[in-house]
């Protein structure tokens, strides 16, 4: 049986490779394991804010890798609701339409995948 | 003579900015770069009692612009951060012969 694998993201978007990598993975890891879950957590929130213009610092941006996600059938994205809250940034529209979970759900969904990668 | 502090991380990565204003004084200037322009974001508890303080005590704060849009944060800062660019960057560091880096 296909094991359920959940990625969790907790870099920010333009801090270092971390990110990049992280996005990389969840679309290669898509091409194998169908019913991939993402988790964005603590400060991988960052990444979900709209309005991302990177041009200025000579990165390429984020967004348009999560714009990707449904285009590779990745619909099981989701954001630590207590993390957006603490950040200030629960409220705002999210990008890859990702679901905000509490903590029970967040439970939850850990309980529901077998192997779990964290970036 | 004021000093430059220059803080790169952001406030949920560690002590860097919390560091840096315990060693800043009444003229200094306090830069947010790369992640640390997160800790400008208004809503965000616990920076925001900082950089109140901060700016209470004497202090400019600033903030890089090109890292503020990059991460689209730019209709979240607090009031009273300055946005500079570049060229403004580069101006400051010309004012400010003591330079300090936070990371």
């Amino acid at each position: 049986m296909m094991k359920r694998l959940l990625l969790v993201i907790r870099a920010t978007p333009y801090g270092g490779i971390r990110a990049r990598e992280a996005l990389d993975a969840v679309l290669l890891f898509s091409a194998f394991a169908p019913e991939i879950s993402v988790l964005f957590s603590g400060d991988g929130v960052w990444q979900l804010v709209g309005g991302q213009h990177p041009d200025g610092i000579g990165i390429k941006s984020v967004a348009a890798t999560l714009g990707a996600f449904s285009t590779y059938d990745i619909t099981r994205v989701y954001a630590d609701g207590n993390a957006l809250a603490a950040r200030g940034i629960d409220g705002l529209p999210l990008a890859a339409d990702a679901r905000v979970l509490d903590d029970a759900s967040l439970r939850e969904l850990v309980r529901n995948h077998d192997r779990i990668l964290t970036f | 003579m004021s000093s430059l502090h220059l803080v790169f991380t952001a406030p949920t990565a560690g002590s860097a900015l919390a560091d840096c204003l315990r060693a800043a004084a009444d003229g200094d200037t306090v830069l947010l770069l790369q992640d640390a322009v997160y800790a400008a974001v208004a809503p965000a508890a616990a920076a925001a009692g900082l950089l109140r303080e901060a700016a209470a005590n004497g202090l400019t704060l600033a903030a890089l612009g090109p890292d503020v849009d990059a991460r689209g944060i730019g209709a979240l800062l607090h009031l009273g951060i300055e946005l500079l660019d570049d060229n403004a960057f580069v101006a400051l560091t010309e004012q400010h012969p003591r330079i300090l880096s936070w990371f």
